[in-house]
């Protein structure tokens, strides 16, 4: 960990790739010796191009670097460079790992033997979301850390199901670390810096440009043992992490989704392409047996979940329990089926609605 | 000489006493009309000199003097012309009788003297009425409009020789009359939608049966084609039939806005259904004069405001005062009016710019902040006075071809009169309040009573659900609706747990 200021105006220079940055601090050792090179010095290490020579030059302030520091301070947020000891292990070994990143949190989760991280659909379908949630909560009672992008949708739902006991989840943004976007998800940022760890390479107040979200994806895979992904469209960030984390030589897992769903298109190809498929939590747990020495007291508990229909003590709430877990899912179809009328019918909705046996939305009605 | 002619003028949608003073005098012949007129009003001496020139009788050429008095409020309109006409004629004695000032004169003149219909007779004739005035004489082509007031003897005139003719008891206009009750009695409900030929939605049709029973005002959201604007349109269908009070007061508001076809009584609630370009002006009502607008227009009927969020967004911020008050007031230089306004709201909208978002079938091409965007149109405030909520979702092919048999808007209107009627006994003793829709808070607690269980199932909903004191209280009157419907006093689970279907849409109420 360190404090210096050197490393923090490394990390505001945008102008340079991620390599690059890697390659001149293996040159120079510490950004000081090039904050303070000559530009004859700078050029002869042959990393850099002149145009990004002149914007090294143009940008050498150190009063961004100052407050910047300061603000670090009184917020506590860490710095850890790969220099440090402490810069989490699996992150050391990608091939365009951050040369600095800032951490706001517990820290400690970065040294964590198995993390495995969750990504999906930012608008996803009320079944994925669910999923999102049982598994981050199953995974994490486990003891094993969820990586997410603390994105709408699946990422805030893995996040949330993860830190909803007890459990430890690292969020790897694509914006400066004491930006929280999207804002709606301004709750649940509170929350993991409090109890989680928040991770970003970008230097303070960077706003959430386009591509640093794919940037970002090779962080949150590179953290990570194995990436799950629980629902993506096609050509969506979630398959960009993916494809990263084959690069980076990490298990790919995907959850099946309902083939007609347009928000599970690329999921699903996963699938075909050869990824793992898992209905349940302790399918990623064989894969690290090993590591997790508990694994057969747990393993009982999350398969808990999974079993056959709820019964609610109600002859005809089972009923229409039955029939939504047969495809009947609209007021319309139950209606036909249960031959009554819709008074009826939405009274008994409200009570399935209120002992949480089912999620009502669009008009579509989900069994939880 | 000098004479008095009565006559009326119109302020909002009520009618006002105008006494039309003519004096003759001897001098250079000049005309000079004094009393606040307006350009038709001014213009009124021409249309007379060449009417009475016409008619046969003789424009003295003399020195004319014209007031209209209460001297303080302006004239508009062409209504003036017969009283300045009959006032001239009585002035120059050509006509002397001891009828006219017990008389009440309205008609636009025509050059050769007929006598052309005007606008507003029913607030006229009505204003005679409670001026204890019993003898009206009216265009002959306003006589239906006119006659539906009872206690008074209408004669429609069709020139200005009848009228001399009737005064100078050469030969009389024989008073006009209809049965107004028969005319209600035989009201043809002539709506071009029906329920029963809407298919399936029968979530959508629910919601609207219980809109229609307690005059709450509904919003629709779903996808393009999915048939909101259909059950709008036929929404009419199931509303209570209309009283005789309603029938005129609704009448009034369209007859001072001059849209009343066939110069009949209004015999159903109106459905207006306004573009969204349309100015906060013309929803509310405005003008220098002001006129009606369509808020006014959807008095005791259905104000259909489709695709909400496309309107501009201060037009839908007028609409939080009438909806609050039932009434709106405008105030111009000249005049300051209030017009009744008690609408029913029924809205619908996408969830979305692309309208997909949520459905099953298509994928929704909007980012999660342009959706918001979108839903951020209707503010906080308008929604709050939207007491149902539905999701109305595409059908799929086999139930728009089912054959199953839907029910008739007539069976569905004879549950909402009971309904109202239930409401209108147990409001009896509250001042203003007709139905459910209107119930205060303090009122809530009076006629929504909760025993023990209720009570906890609604502590159960409150905190579940997250509902505000607002959203609860929704609830509240909506289980009050429900029950009136199967005509029932006390409140149930049963009704409570059919009301929280109705409730805000999360995907609003989360925004």
């Amino acid at each position: 960990m360190t404090d210096n200021i050197y490393w923090i105006w490394f990390s505001s220079l945008n102008k340079m790739s991620v390599i690059k940055k890697k390659a001149i601090i293996e040159y120079f050792g510490h950004p000081e010796m090039l904050y303070k090179a000559r530009r004859e010095d700078v050029e002869r290490a042959k990393i850099l191009k002149p145009k990004e020579c002149d914007a090294i030059f143009a940008m050498k302030d150190l009063k961004k670097a100052e407050k910047a520091k300061h603000f670090i301070k009184e917020q506590h947020i860490a710095l850890i460079t790969i220099q440090d000891e402490d810069y989490p292990r699996k992150l050391r070994t990608i091939y365009d790992p951050p040369v600095l990143l800032y951490a706001l949190g517990d820290t400690t989760l970065l040294q964590r033997d198995l993390t495995i991280a969750m990504v999906g659909s930012r608008k996803a379908s009320v079944n994925a979301l669910h999923e999102a949630t049982k598994f981050g909560t199953a995974l994490s009672k486990m003891g094993i850390t969820i990586v997410s992008g603390l994105a709408a949708g699946i990422d805030g739902a893995s996040h949330e199901g993860a830190i909803k006991h007890l459990g430890s989840t690292i969020a790897v943004m694509g914006t400066g670390i004491n930006r929280c976007y999207p804002r709606s998800n301004q709750k649940i940022y509170q929350k993991i810096a409090q109890k989680g760890l928040i991770l970003s390479e970008y230097f303070m107040d960077e706003p959430p440009l386009a591509f640093h979200f794919p940037q970002r994806n090779r962080i949150i895979s590179g953290l990570s043992d194995g990436l799950l992904v629980v629902e993506a469209r096609e050509k969506s960030g979630a398959l960009i992490t993916a494809k990263m984390a084959l690069e980076q030589g990490r298990s790919v897992y995907v959850i099946p989704q309902n083939i007609e769903t347009p928000s599970a298109r690329g999921s699903n190809q996963l699938m075909k392409d050869g990824a793992k498929i898992v209905t349940e939590p302790k399918d990623i747990l064989e894969e690290y047996v090993i590591t997790v020495e508990d694994l057969k007291k747990s393993q009982k508990k999350p398969s808990d979940d999974n079993n056959e229909l709820k019964k609610t003590g109600d002859p005809v709430q089972d009923k229409i329990l039955n029939y939504i877990a047969q495809g009947y899912n609209t007021r319309e179809q139950l209606l036909y089926v249960m031959q009554m009328t819709i008074a009826e019918l939405n009274g008994i909705l409200s009570m399935m609605e209120l002992n949480d046996l089912i999620v009502l939305k669009f008009d579509q009605l989900y069994l939880i | 000489m000098l004479s008095k002619i009565l006559s009326c003028g119109l302020a909002g949608v009520d009618g006002y006493k105008i006494t039309v003073e003519c004096d003759v005098s001897n001098g250079l012949p000049v005309f000079s009309l004094v009393g606040l007129p307006d350009a038709a009003v001014k213009e009124s001496r021409e249309r007379v000199y060449s009417a009475i020139k016409n008619s046969g009788y003789k424009y003295p050429m003399k020195r004319i003097t014209v007031n209209m008095a209460p001297a303080e409020t302006r004239k508009e309109g062409p209504s003036f012309d017969l009283p300045i006409a009959i006032g001239i004629l009585q002035a120059s004695l050509q006509i002397e009788s001891d009828q006219l000032d017990k008389c009440l004169l309205v008609g636009e003149l025509s050059l050769g003297g007929e006598i052309k219909p005007v606008k507003g007779i029913l607030p006229i004739v009505l204003a005679a009425r409670k001026d204890q005035i019993t003898k009206v004489i009216i265009p002959f082509e306003n006589r239906q409009e006119a006659a539906v007031v009872e206690g008074l003897s209408i004669y429609p005139a069709k020139n200005l020789s009848q009228v001399v003719n009737h005064f100078k008891n050469v030969s009389s206009i024989y008073a006009y009359k209809t049965s107004i009750k028969q005319n209600l009695l035989h009201q043809i409900q002539t709506h071009t939608m029906d329920f029963a030929e809407v298919k399936g939605q029968a979530n959508a049709k629910r919601a609207l049966e219980v809109s229609a029973a307690g005059a709450h005002n509904v919003l629709m959201q779903g996808p393009p084609g999915s048939g909101k604007t259909l059950l709008a349109k036929a929404f009419p269908s199931i509303l209570p039939s209309l009283t005789l009070e309603e029938a005129l007061e609704i009448t009034k508001i369209y007859s001072v806005a001059g849209y009343l076809k066939d110069d009949h009584l209004m015999m159903t609630r109106p459905f207006r259904s306004p573009h969204h370009t349309i100015s906060g002006i013309a929803l509310i009502g405005g003008g220098r004069i002001p006129k009606p607008g369509e808020v006014s227009l959807a008095h005791l009927g259905v104000l259909f405001l489709d695709e909400l969020p496309e309107f501009k967004k201060s037009v839908l911020e007028v609409l939080r005062q009438p909806l609050e008050d039932q009434k709106v007031t405008i105030t111009r230089v000249n005049a300051s009016l209030t017009f009744p306004a008690a609408f029913m709201l029924i809205a619908s909208m996408n969830p979305c710019k692309c309208g997909y978002y949520g459905d099953p079938e298509h994928e929704c091409t909007c980012t999660e902040s342009e959706i918001r965007a979108y839903q951020h149109r209707i503010s906080g405030p308008l929604l709050d006075r939207i007491d149902i909520h539905i999701h109305v979702p595409t059908l799929k092919f086999e139930e728009l071809e089912s054959m199953q048999i839907e029910e008739s808007s007539e069976s569905i209107r004879k549950r909402v009169n009971q309904a109202r009627q239930l409401q209108n006994k147990r409001y009896a003793s509250e001042k203003g309040i007709y139905f459910n829709a209107q119930l205060t808070p303090r009122m809530i607690s009076k006629y929504c009573y909760l025993g023990e269980q209720e009570k906890a199932f609604m502590k159960k909903v409150y905190s579940k659900m997250n509902l505000s004191a607002r959203g609860y209280h929704r609830i509240l009157k909506l289980a009050r609706t429900i029950a009136d419907l199967l005509g029932e006093e006390t409140l149930s689970i049963q009704h409570l747990s059919e009301a929280v279907q109705y409730r805000v849409l999360d995907q609003i109420e989360g925004r």
